[in-house]
This record gives structure tokens, sequence and C-alpha cells, in this order.
């Protein structure tokens, strides 16, 4: 279903003919169906991809929101393009412990560690040479926002319904109509639970073995 | 980023008043702005950090009031010898300089133990000295193990913020020498040229340094070096805090756009919970509950790196129910060859 579709089933459910709308606008459909776009992927993440951090000398500390967008959510994993070794995720207890003085080490880094929601840090940091080399870093982030009448969002088609389950939501709060409103929170929430189970749970089974 | 104008007609849009009928704009800005320092004290979001350095102390104003008349205000000035010390209790040390400059000429170095800390401080996260962590101590724990800790200097190896008021920090030992740092030509404007503090040849020819090596930039995502610290010798405090004052109308929140949705719900369920016009309390809770999932969300994301010890994609699903049920090994009961 693309973006025109949607906009479409929205007015369709909320009885307001598309083509001479007479309460909500154009703007305000698109609004609300990119609102729950965000918010469903904000609560599933499953929206993933990478970016490539090149690494500075001497510094331990990266901000993600302007190395990358501020799109990110979360972190996931990260690889050093030097060593082509995963980094390892950590806590500064452990280099603490380790290590007294860690923040002075300088050499590929082997470790990572999230400081804040958005100060990623590296340990060892990079040294001060003249060739300093990169970490590929993947992150879950927020996708482009749909703008187009063709543009279609990317997650599958049965989950697609959420979107216009959350536009409903919203337009109704919009207008308090509280309780119909919150019958389409509900039913919306169900389909982002289920979705979140299928982004969670895609890595661990398969129907035939399940755990063996 | 999101102003602060932005944010509130947006809740003003969705409250349906844009025409200011129920609610006025000074009270949605205040909600966004309780809305804000709540996020921020209860995720932890903003991380930072502050040196509290170990220079003499340097006083230029005698009282409280002329701090903001000063162009460059160092510290309080009240006296000049340590023998003063016992007949003025107000905590503070001799200042024997008026500027910083002076500090090269002197014989003697005054060095407080104690140190302000920043304003926007919420909570230290981690402190280190010479780039190793000191440990915080309780009043009782420091008096039990050295009756003289106010004075007997050394290396500093801990801290306290029990008695000495909310913002204060107590170093123990008191340093006893003063911290290295770099020398800078010049007592005000923007760095020019990195030779005072790193060997690095610069990339390009004109305009300001964007990054020197080995001096970390914190704060938000833009900006330049402003002020630098040698880390070696030195104390450094890691903190979270609180985001940016909101001080206008076109004050940015420090905040991705994401997470200004959750300020913009916490403001939307004030509003509607007020008693009076425009009063919803079904609709008030659901925007509670939502400002309560997105902080989770936020708490959740703080602590994401740490507990991915094993790569894990997809929303961070914890796997629900008992663990798996315990299995004989593979080859249990087999002839293994």
């Amino acid at each position: 279903m693309n973006f025109g579709e949607m906009k479409a089933e929205v007015y369709r459910r909320l009885r307001d003919p598309s083509t001479s709308t007479i309460f909500w606008t154009d703007a305000d459909v698109a609004a609300a169906l990119n609102d729950g776009y965000q918010e469903i992927s904000d609560a599933t993440e499953w929206y993933e991809t990478y970016s490539i951090i090149n690494l500075l000398s001497n510094q331990t500390y990266y901000d993600l929101r302007y190395v990358l967008s501020d799109t990110i959510l979360a972190p996931k994993v990260a690889y050093n393009n030097t060593t082509s070794r995963w980094l390892d995720p950590c806590n500064i207890r452990d280099l603490d412990h380790s290590y007294r003085q860690w923040e002075t080490v300088t050499s590929e880094p082997e470790r990572m560690f999230l400081r804040g929601l958005w100060w990623l840090g590296f340990w060892p940091k990079a040294a001060d040479d003249d060739i300093l080399g990169s970490i590929k870093f993947h992150f879950s982030a927020l996708p482009p926002a749909l703008d187009d009448d063709t543009d279609e969002p990317e997650i599958p088609n049965e989950f697609q319904i959420a979107l216009i389950e959350y536009a409903l939501f919203d337009l109704l709060a919009q207008d308090r109509e509280t309780n119909e409103a919150l019958r389409h929170w509900s039913l919306y929430i169900g389909l982002e639970e289920r979705f979140r189970r299928y982004v969670g749970g895609r890595l661990e089974t398969d129907r035939v073995y399940g755990y063996v | 980023m999101s102003s602060l104008a932005t944010v509130r007609n947006q809740i003003l849009r969705r409250l349906g008043d844009t025409d200011l009928k129920v609610w006025t704009s000074a009270e949605i800005e205040s909600y966004i702005k309780e809305g804000y320092n709540e996020l921020a004290i209860r995720t932890r979001c903003f991380w930072d950090y502050a040196f509290l350095e170990d220079l003499p102390y340097t006083a230029n104003y005698n009282q409280s009031w002329e701090k903001p008349y000063l162009t460059i205000a160092y510290d309080q000035f009240t006296r000049t010898e340590s023998w003063e010390d016992d007949y003025i209790n107000d905590g503070l040390i001799p200042g024997n300089h008026t500027a910083a400059w002076e500090r090269t000429y002197l014989t003697k170095n005054y060095v407080s133990a104690l140190s302000q800390l920043p304003d926007n401080l919420y909570e230290i996260e981690r402190a280190v000295w010479d780039n190793q962590r000191i440990i915080p101590l309780t009043t009782s724990e420091i008096e039990a193990a050295d009756s003289r800790y106010e004075t007997t200097e050394g290396d500093v190896i801990g801290y306290t913020m029990g008695k000495d008021g909310l913002r204060k920090l107590r170093k123990y030992h008191k340093p006893s020498e003063v911290s290295d740092s770099y020398t800078v030509s010049g007592n005000w404007g923007l760095l020019r040229s990195p030779g005072d503090l790193s060997s690095d040849t610069p990339v390009g020819t004109w305009g300001v340094m964007r990054r020197i090596s080995g001096q970390q930039i914190t704060g938000g995502p833009w900006g330049i070096p402003r002020a630098t610290a040698n880390e070696s010798q030195n104390m450094k405090v890691e903190f979270c805090r609180r985001g940016n004052a909101l001080a206008s109308a076109a004050s940015e929140l420090e905040l991705p756009e994401v997470y200004v949705k959750y300020v913009q719900h916490f403001a939307q369920w004030k509003a509607l919970e007020r008693k009076g016009a425009g009063q919803d309390p079904d609709l008030a809770e659901h925007y509670r509950l939502r400002f309560e999932t997105g902080v989770q969300r936020i708490r959740h994301r703080v602590e994401a790196v740490r507990k991915f010890r094993v790569g894990r994609m997809g929303g961070a699903l914890s796997r629900g129910g008992p663990p798996p049920k315990p299995r004989l090994p593979w080859q249990y009961g087999k002839v293994v060859r």
C-alpha cells in the first residue's frame, strides 16, 4: 500500500471523502500517517542501517547525533575495518577495573561503550597517525518520512494497517472523539506488538525445528 | 532540532486550540520545560564532563553581586594568607592574585580542595584524576580515615560531597600541586593556532579551529573548541545534566525529533489533566502512559551497548518465559568414535 492509498483509506474510514475533504486537510492526514510511521519505528526499531565512522586521532568519544544523524535510535554492533574484528560492547566499569588509565591508551579500537544517549566511546582511542581507520557502525534509526503519494513504507504489507489505525487515533484525538480515538489506539498497539515480535524474533527460530 | 515555539505550536494544534482560547502560550511552554527537565532527570540522557582544575585560586571580586559586572570573573576574594582561615568561616581559601596570568609569578600557590560544580549538573557518573578513577567517599568514611582531611595535601584519590553545600565537591587529598595546564597566548577570543596545545599540522590555511587532537568537545553537536584542559594531573567529572535552558521561544530543545515527541506527550498530558475547560482525563492518561513508555525506551537505549554482549538486531526484545529446558549432552548413551 503506498502513501496515497493509505491517505485514501484513512479518509474512507473517517467517512470524509478524499476528493473534497470537509474536516481534515491532506496535510493533517499525511502528518498523522508519518507520525504513526515514526511511532512504530521507534517502538520496534525495525529500520536497520549502518554508517562509516572515520576515526579521529586521540578522540575517545563521538557524538552520534553529529557523526550519523539525529534519526538514530539505538546502536547495534560495530566492526573495525582495519583489524577486521567486531568491537566488543562493554561498560566503562570493566575498563576501570582492568586498566587504571585506560583513557590514555592508543591503538586500534577493540571495545565500544555508550555514555548518555549519544556519546559513543571507543577503546583504545585511535593513535595519532597519518592514516586513521574507520568503524562500520550498525544502528537502528527512523526511516525516511513518506512524502510522495507513490512512497511505500518499508514495513511488511500485513503491518501497514498499523499506520492507518494510528492516523485514525491521532486525528480523532485532535477532534476530541476520545473513546473512538482510544479504540483505534488499542488496535494500533496490538499491531505494533505483533510487529515487534516479528522484528525481534526473526533470528531465533524456524517453524519446523524451533529450539533444538 | 525543534525550537520551543515549534513544539508549543504543535501541541496547541493537537489540542485544537491554536487561537489560545483555553490554554495560553506561557502555560504550554511551562509544561514543555517541565517535561524536558523530567525527561533529562529520569533518563540521564544528557552526558557531559567538566574539569575541576587544580589551579591556584584566582580571586577578583569581593561580593557576589559584583560578579555579573565583570568581563572575566574568577572567584570571590576574602583573604590573602592561610593564617586568616581561622578567622573567616566562609569556606573559601586565600586568593593572592587577581588574574590568571599572574600564576606564573606566584611563590605560594593556594589550590582549593573545594570546587564549584557546573550549574546544570544533575548527578556525577564518574570522576577521574590524572586519568584514574577516584572514589566517592562519605564524610564519616573520610573523617575516620584522616581527621585532617581538609588540609592534608597529596594526590587526589577521592572526593566527597557531604558537608560543604549542595553544589560543592571536596577533593581528597587537597591538591598539593598545580595541575598541568596549557599555556595559551592571550586571555580572550577564539583559539586560532593549535601550536599551544598540539603538534598537529592544521588542515587548511584560514578560519577557526574545529577540532584539536586530544581535546574532546562535549555539549551540543555543533561548535568549536573553547575551553581547553590538560587531563594529566587534573580532575575531571563525568556527569549527567539537564538539557540546555529554554530561555526564549527560539531556544532549541537539545533533543532529536523522536525524543521531542515525548516532551510533547508530557505537555499534552498536563494540559489535558488540568481542571476546567479542555479537561479530558482519559486522553490525559493516554499521554501520561506514552510519556512513561518514552522514558522506558530511552533508559533501555542508554543501557543498550552494555547489554549487547552478543550482537542482537531488531527491537531488542528480551525473550519472555522460562529458560530452555535442560537437556542431556548430544552424545549421551551413544557410542562416540
